[in-house]
């Protein structure tokens, strides 16, 4: 029986290995990643972006980053390397659904996307990939990396985005009371 | 001069006829009608002028005014009698071509020899608006002027003003006489006040004179801050000890020579391999931005910036406490084109000198930055830099302009031009919005005041360079921010810059106004033309006296007041209704009845075609006879409110056109 068994198993040998390969590959890609990553987080800290290192979190397929940042909120950068999507949230809280804010929000994202937007400042030619949430008020978005060569790249995009919403989209217009209300700003030295 | 149509009270006519004859102001804002001007001015009425303009009759600016202006200067010399402390220093000031002295009656042996002296003195209504309209000529000009207020009290209230042209570093020489050194600690009499320590952390250089032969050496260490490095106010007392010692000899003053001797008008100059390197990174980035800072107009090395410019296309936003030196209308200006701004891949910060923390612009977050500055201590301060040159502006920005490689950057001038075309776009939305919310209501709101402000001064027939405005306030402001035009350098003065003070805008235009009808500096081109100052109903409360003394100086202002009832920042009790009291005022207050009493037209309007008109009217005469008017746009506080009255009045974003931070 035993004879038989490793009779059996014998074709499968080439595939285990095979397995164990692409295992072995997809976790180094993922050390690299990892590897890159802190290394982009060191870079913002370095240049005073971010005031100090990101708390790192690795979970399975997924590396998680809770930064402090504007407003001294902590923002939550997700990397799934499975599904190759990072997701930045919650980047505005208490925002109702559906509301304006919710909808210019929206628009404000999907600006940088498609043919439109700039080579450099786009996050992806097509809404497919791209995912706006707004989950119990707190809005995020998440994108999917079509080239496992991009993430860095689409790493800076997803944060100078972030960074625009609070340098450029909260400062448009029609948004003090909520300035006040979530953020209890001073608005004397908001400016 | 008179036009023959005019009908017009005998009273009035020779009171005006006296003005004219006295004061060069008028005689320069008359000549100063151009044809493209004309077109705009209606023929001037007897209705119109008795509108709120010298109804009160009991105004008049007296003969001892215009006399006393017209006094030849007698220069003091050392004879037999002697000179003061206060004439050794006012000589001083004289040949450093101090370009004013702006006060209240105090420090009286001090101004009253500076007065004599010959340097043009300005009196007004307090110390601290006075003190601002100093700063305010200084943000027009980039020269060194003077206030001056009495000890304790005068000196006192020119704490904000202090404050606050140290924020916008300005070279500002503070002078406050003293008490007697004999009775400090003793509180003889009144006024006693330390006033060194009250000034520490708003101030260059600061020194209570002690010694009175020292008194021309003490000028001298004035002087070396206020001319060189980063400017800064400067704070010297006088105890009387020192203004009325009396020198029969100048060997009785110590370290009394000319100024080729106690300064040097020497800069830093770049270091050649510093310019290589600058000029390799700006060539190897695909979109630099360079932010024509405070140095740059300082330096007048505007000039050399537009060639700069030219070279690479290089996009340029101007920051400071005054702008234009980046003209709105050139191709590679960025102060509008906020959605560009994420693609920039290059900082150079030329003349910065109130320096942001990354987190406060809206740049991509670790782009690499390059820091011009004139002194070394600062380069790295709030912004890490991968280059810092230390180097005079002008100087750096003539030498780039000698190694620059030519290279033309098309797709990055092409997204500058869209990203400002969106900008305008959403300008004219929210211009759009606040026409139909005037309409519904009757009210004025401030997108109107400020977008019909810029249509009548920058779009219309008057040369858009022509105008020199300032602009303050916290709601009117914020929209003022939309279409707060400029063209030449100093035309657009940013009173809140850095410090936020709210009430010195009819100051500061009091002071651009006096560098205006004199052609200071970048002012010459437009010398006598009207200035224009947008202010809110809380800041009119804190310089509106200077009105008179526009009016007796004859400096033509047109201030237009956005009264919306309140302080502005009144959403801030949207939790606390209790508070909400103390931040209202009553509605419908008459700012222009005021002005009247000032002497000065008024006018209160409420719709855009009012408002329309009185712009048109208030121009006319202030071209034509000189004349200052108030306009008061009566609105309702609820239009700063982006939830009652959508959008709501926008922040400026940095760097960009209105801001006011950095």
């Amino acid at each position: 029986m035993f004879y038989s068994l490793r009779h059996d198993l014998k074709p499968l040998i080439p595939t285990y290995y095979l397995i164990k390969k692409l295992l072995m590959i997809t976790k180094q890609f993922t050390n690299n990643l990892i590897e890159a990553c802190d290394v982009k987080m060191k870079h913002y800290v370095v240049k005073r972006v971010f005031t100090s290192m990101p708390k790192k979190e690795i979970k399975k397929n997924n590396i998680t980053y809770y930064i402090k940042w504007h407003m001294n909120r902590i923002f939550t950068l997700k990397i799934d390397t499975q599904i190759k999507k990072i997701t930045m949230g919650p980047i505005l809280p208490n925002v109702n659904k559906n509301s304006k804010m919710d909808k210019d929000f929206r628009k404000f994202i999907w600006s940088f996307i498609g043919s439109s937007a700039e080579n450099h400042k786009r996050l992806s030619l097509t809404k497919k990939g791209v995912r706006i949430v707004n989950h119990n008020g707190n809005l995020s978005f998440s994108v999917v990396c079509d080239d496992d060569d991009n993430y860095c790249n689409l790493l800076e995009k997803i944060i100078a985005i972030t960074h625009q919403v609070y340098t450029l989209f909260l400062r448009n217009g029609g948004y003090d009371e909520y300035l006040v209300d979530t953020f209890d700003i001073d608005l004397d030295s908001y400016f | 001069m008179k036009d023959k149509k005019e009908i017009i009270d005998d009273k009035v006519l020779s009171r005006r006829k006296f003005i004219r004859s006295s004061t060069a102001g008028v005689a320069a804002a008359m000549a100063f009608t151009s044809e493209p001007v004309k077109a705009v001015m209606k023929e001037v009425t007897a209705p119109e002028l008795s509108k709120g303009c010298f109804n009160i009759k009991s105004i008049t600016i007296p003969k001892d005014l215009t006399d006393s202006i017209n006094s030849p200067a007698k220069e003091s010399t050392f004879s037999e009698s002697g000179i003061t402390g206060a004439e050794v220093f006012a000589q001083l000031c004289k040949k450093e071509k101090l370009a004013g002295l702006f006060c209240c009656a105090g420090n009286y042996t001090v101004i009253n020899a500076m007065a004599a002296e010959g340097i043009p003195c300005y009196g007004g209504r307090t110390e601290g608006s006075m003190a601002a309209a100093a700063d305010g000529f200084s943000r027009a000009t980039g020269e060194v002027v003077a206030a001056s207020g009495t000890e304790g009290p005068g000196f006192t209230n020119m704490i904000v003003s202090i404050a606050s042209a140290n924020a916008a570093r300005t070279p500002l020489l503070v002078l406050a006489s003293n008490m007697q050194i004999s009775g400090e600690d003793r509180e003889a009499t009144i006024q006693n006040v330390y006033q060194q320590p009250t000034t520490v952390g708003m101030k260059k250089y600061g020194k209570r004179l002690i010694t009175p032969n020292r008194v021309y050496e003490y000028g001298s260490y004035a002087f070396r801050h206020l001319k060189s490095g980063i400017p800064g106010p400067v704070h010297l007392d006088f105890p009387s000890e020192v203004s009325r010692a009396v020198f029969k000899d100048p060997s009785e003053l110590t370290d009394y020579y000319d100024k080729k001797n106690y300064r040097t008008e020497s800069r830093a100059y770049p270091m050649p391999t510093d310019i290589k390197k600058v000029a390799e990174m700006i060539t190897k980035a695909k979109r630099p931005l360079l932010i024509a800072g405070q140095g740059v107009f300082q330096r007048k090395a505007w000039d050399a910036l537009y060639e700069v410019m030219d070279i690479q296309d290089i996009a340029v936003i101007g920051s400071g406490p005054s702008v234009g030196h980046v003209p709105d209308d050139h191709k590679l200006s960025a102060g509008t084109a906020n959605s560009a701004l994420m693609s920039v891949d290059l900082i150079v910060f030329v003349g910065q000198y109130c320096m942001p923390s990354p987190n406060e612009w809206t740049l991509p977050p670790g782009i690499p930055a390059i820091r011009v500055n004139p002194i070394q201590e600062d380069i790295g301060r709030n912004w890490p830099i991968e280059l810092g040159v230390v180097s005079d502006e002008k100087f750096f920005l003539e030498e780039l302009a000698n190694v620059l490689p030519k290279k033309k950057r098309t797709s990055w001038v092409d997204e500058l031009s869209a990203a400002r075309q969106s900008f305008e776009q959403h300008s004219q939305l929210t211009y759009k919005a606040a026409v139909a919310h005037s309409d519904k209501t009757g009210f004025l709101h401030p997108a109107v005041i400020t977008r019909d402000f810029e249509e009548f001064f920058f779009r219309g027939d008057i040369d858009p360079k022509q105008t020199t405005y300032a602009v303050g306030g916290f709601t009117i402001g914020r929209f003022a921010a939309r279409w707060a035009n400029s063209y030449r350098p100093g035309q657009t003065i940013v009173c809140g810059y850095q410090y936020g003070a709210i009430g010195p805008e009819i100051a500061h235009t009091l002071g651009a106004g006096i560098a205006v009808q004199r052609g200071v500096g970048p002012q010459a081109s437009y010398k006598g033309a009207p200035v224009v100052c947008i202010t809110g109903d809380a800041g009119v409360a804190y310089s509106m006296f200077e009105l008179d003394t526009a009016n007796k100086y004859k400096i033509p202002m047109i201030v237009i007041v956005s009264n919306n009832d309140c302080w502005g920042t009144y959403g801030t009790t949207a939790r606390t209704p209790q508070a909400l009291q103390m931040y209202l005022f009553q509605h419908g207050i008459r700012y222009d009845k005021m002005a009247e009493g000032l002497g000065v037209r008024g006018e209160y309007v409420k719709t855009p075609k009012e408002y329309r008109d009185a712009l048109a009217r208030s121009y006319n005469l202030a071209v034509k006879e000189g004349i200052s008017t108030l306009i008061n746009c009566q609105g309702i506080k609820e239009f700063g409110s982006g939830r009652e009255y959508p959008p709501g009045p926008s922040w400026p974003v940095e760097p960009g056109r209105g801001s006011v931070t950095h």
